[in-house]
């Protein structure tokens, strides 16, 4: 992990981890081996910035598997934690290729407002999608109504992106331009992703060489993916929300989240003595 | 300015072709009695009126937000629809301003003149209006803060808005983790509801409203960049002409910590916060063109955003980048289309009268509001409100007429169990500058809307301008002052 070339970076002094430094500086990345290109697992805390204190908001799974003729086959559970018992759930499965971008192939999602994972919506609120990117053409299918969208170019789905991050070199190359299937239904145009800069973090054990890379584009605040030197994308901090690394490939990470729960950001975020 | 594919038509010219031109129009709008409409309610927060890229024929100038956006679905709802450009927030701040909408009375009147109070309880609110007067399914789904100090409400509970069923979304208060479930969760209800009566379903978006994470409050510390930290050069936008200005005004609410560049950065980030709930739009949009039966769309804001100019950022005061919000009603088929009305003053009190109009049930007592259905129908021209008020939380007022706008300040010392409350405990009517809480400030605002739209000279104190300033002061005080009934708040956190 050592690299005499890299100062150690304060994350209260970076431009996207001043948000989370008490994040970074309590967290130990999981042990084990990781290949991007290949299968893998991750699980990810979700968190919002905003307001005065700190919260887990939800989580997010994603799993990465190949299955030949140059696709893979990813899967994301999203939930969000609601009110009063209930919570926000997503549910999506992809084809894709196996490519820089992941470009997908087809998708279905499914959403809900429920108590459980397992439970029925509640009122009213199950909403079933599927997707398919045929050539230019982009189809979403929603209950029984079809729409299609001419969709030239490269693209790719935002979640997508932490596996695409992961597969990116570890230096400074030509902007990967795209555009963007949000929330698996809405196009944004006039994306890219790039290398932003690599540094020495101080994690809970020491200094750690993390890369960036940030993605721009319409309907999107500017978003960093921070990835370690194994390849996984540890961080992703955007606006008033972050991702944290919790688990890979079941190995889990130890982020001190649940230790900070409902303190407040101004606390979190000075600095320790 | 009125536009209709393509043809630019002002207001007048429209009303009288409005029996040829929407002579199909006319008819649906006569099958619609027979039926009434679904209603979806979308309501954003801190979204400033000119954030809509189809607005660039209107507001021409570089300067404005639509030049610096793309809001595809935004623009959809504009050209299948009727667009208010002379729209304004009853009292630009979340509570205050919502508390006006949803129930159709002013915010002295709701007992909500400023945040994180609840609406008195002799005041019904829309959920409530309609359950005693109809059959409508109410559902309320998104940002609420009408109720307390809390944003997203309950299914049941003390945080459950009466009149309303909730879909419980958003455990935390950024649009960031709320809007999509929202805008997925309305998209949902809207495609499956089946049930034989019709429905109205609020959407309250939080965005952009996040934005109020950016500026540096002294705790909330989320950096806005003092540099071009992303090399976005010509994608920056850049510093509102009227930035800086010059004349006097109450202490405080210049926002003094950003340079040009973090002024630039922090519309870049609030542009891309437009665009973001304009995806949202566009899945309720879609839902809705789905259903066979006729939905009606009324698509607003709570208030605006500062954004720099003045050198404020956030809301509260009573320029337009606060005042002035979207106000879009659509249901294709039923209504004009694409049509910018320039001349109507609207208020947010209007949603309230709307919704009972199409809804066909009466008003509420004492609602301030007018229905916008005979604007937006394109039938008779209508006799109109000549002048629209609005509120600054407790400490300012002001009215604002064809040509000029009026702002009046006052000292308020402390914040009362019963706001409005005159000294001696009476309250049948609101006198300000009366009562021991109350200290007029002696500073008054007077704009020449259509010679200085960016409202960077004030009149106020120009010998010339001595007679316009006092019928502005006569309307204030005659047709609000001392006509409305102050409320009382009611703490429900």
């Amino acid at each position: 992990m050592e690299n005499p070339g890299l100062p150690l970076t304060d994350p209260r002094d970076h431009f996207s981890l001043n948000r989370i430094p008490f994040v970074v500086e309590r967290y130990r990345p999981p042990e084990g081996t990781f290949d991007p290109a290949g299968t893998w697992v991750q699980e990810y805390d979700y968190v919002a910035l905003g307001y005065w204190h700190f919260r887990t908001q939800g989580s997010l799974r994603i799993a990465r598997r190949p299955i030949g003729n140059g696709s893979v086959s990813l899967r994301f559970d999203m939930d969000r934690i609601g009110r009063t018992g209930y919570s926000h759930y997503i549910v999506a499965e992809m084809e894709a290729h196996d490519d820089a971008l992941a470009v997908p192939k087809a998708w279905r999602m499914e959403a809900k407002i429920a108590k459980s994972g397992d439970d029925p919506p509640y009122l009213f609120s199950g909403m079933r999608k599927m997707g398919r990117l045929e050539g230019a053409t982009l189809t979403v299918v929603t209950g029984g109504d079809a729409e299609s969208t001419a969709l030239p170019g490269p693209c790719t789905c935002k979640w997508s992106l932490i596996d695409v991050a992961q597969r990116l070199p570890r230096e400074k190359t030509e902007r990967l331009r795209f555009s963007l299937i949000d929330e698996f239904d809405e196009v944004r145009h006039n994306q890219y992703i790039t290398y932003r800069t690599t540094a020495m973090l101080p994690l809970r054990d020491g200094p750690a060489k993390l890369t960036a890379y940030e993605h721009l584009g319409e309907g999107v605040i500017p978003t960093v993916y921070w990835v370690d030197e194994r390849g996984r994308t540890l961080f992703v901090v955007t606006g008033v929300e972050a991702f944290v690394l919790r688990s890979s490939c079941g190995v889990p990470a130890e982020t001190g989240l649940a230790a900070i729960q409902g303190q407040p950001l101004e606390k979190l975020r000075a600095k320790e003595g | 300015m009125t536009e209709r594919q393509g043809v630019t038509l002002n207001r007048r010219s429209f009303m009288k072709t409005s029996a040829a031109a929407l002579g199909a129009t006319a008819a649906s709008v006569a099958r619609a009695d027979t039926k009434r409409p679904n209603i979806l309610i979308i309501v954003t927060d801190q979204q400033n009126m000119d954030t809509i890229a189809a607005l660039k024929s209107h507001y021409k100038e570089p300067a404005w937000g639509c030049h610096w956006l793309r809001t595809p679905n935004l623009d959809r709802l504009v050209k299948r629809g009727v667009t208010f450009t002379e729209s304004h927030s009853a009292n630009p701040v979340c509570c205050p301003a919502r508390s006006a909408i949803f129930t159709g009375r002013m915010s002295i009147e709701t007992g909500i003149t400023y945040n994180n109070i609840g609406i008195d309880q002799n005041v019904p609110n829309m959920g409530q209006w309609l359950e005693e007067h109809g059959d409508y399914t109410r559902v309320y789904c998104g940002k609420w803060h009408a109720g307390g100090q809390w944003n997203y409400p309950e299914v049941s509970g003390p945080r459950k808005i009466p009149g309303f069923d909730t879909m419980p979304v958003g455990a935390r208060d950024t649009g960031d983790a709320a809007d999509y479930e929202v805008s997925s969760a309305v998209e949902a209800f809207v495609r499956n509801y089946r049930e034989p009566n019709p429905f109205l379903i609020v959407a309250g978006l939080m965005n952009p409203h996040d934005i109020c994470f950016w500026p540096d409050w002294g705790k909330d510390k989320v950096t806005t960049a003092p540099t071009d930290t992303f090399n976005l050069g010509d994608a920056l936008p850049p510093v509102p002409p009227n930035n800086v200005y010059n004349f006097r005004e109450p202490k405080g609410g210049r926002y003094t910590k950003f340079n040009a560049m973090q002024w630039r950065n922090y519309a870049y980030d609030y542009y891309r916060m437009i665009e973001k709930i304009d995806g949202d739009v566009g899945r309720m949009l879609n839902a809705v063109e789905s259903r066979d039966d006729p939905t009606i769309i009324i698509f607003t804001s709570d208030h605006g955003e500062g954004l720099g100019r003045h050198s404020r950022v956030s809301k509260w005061h009573p320029y337009d980048e606060s005042v002035k919000v979207p106000f879009i009603i659509s249901c294709p088929g039923l209504m004009a289309e694409d049509v910018l009305d320039t001349d109507h003053l609207v208020s947010g009190v209007d949603v309230m009268a709307t919704v009972c109009d199409y809804a066909s049930v009466p008003q509420p007592p004492h609602c301030r509001g007018l229905s916008l259905r005979p604007l937006v129908s394109g039938d008779t021209p209508t006799p109109w409100r000549e002048h629209v008020y609005a509120e600054m939380q407790h400490t300012g007022r002001m009215v604002r007429t064809a040509r000029y706008k009026f702002v009046k300040f006052y000292r308020f010392s402390k914040k009362p169990d019963k706001p409005f409350l005159l000294a001696d405990g009476t309250a049948t009517q609101f006198v300000p500058g009366h009562g021991a809480d109350y200290q007029d400030i002696p500073v008054r605002l007077l704009f020449d809307m259509k010679k200085d739209p960016w409202e960077t000279r004030n009149l106020w104190g120009d010998p010339r301008y001595a007679d316009i300033l006092a019928e502005h002061e006569r309307i204030l005080r005659g047709e609000y002052e001392a006509k409305l009934i102050p409320g009382t708040h009611f703490d429900r956190n």
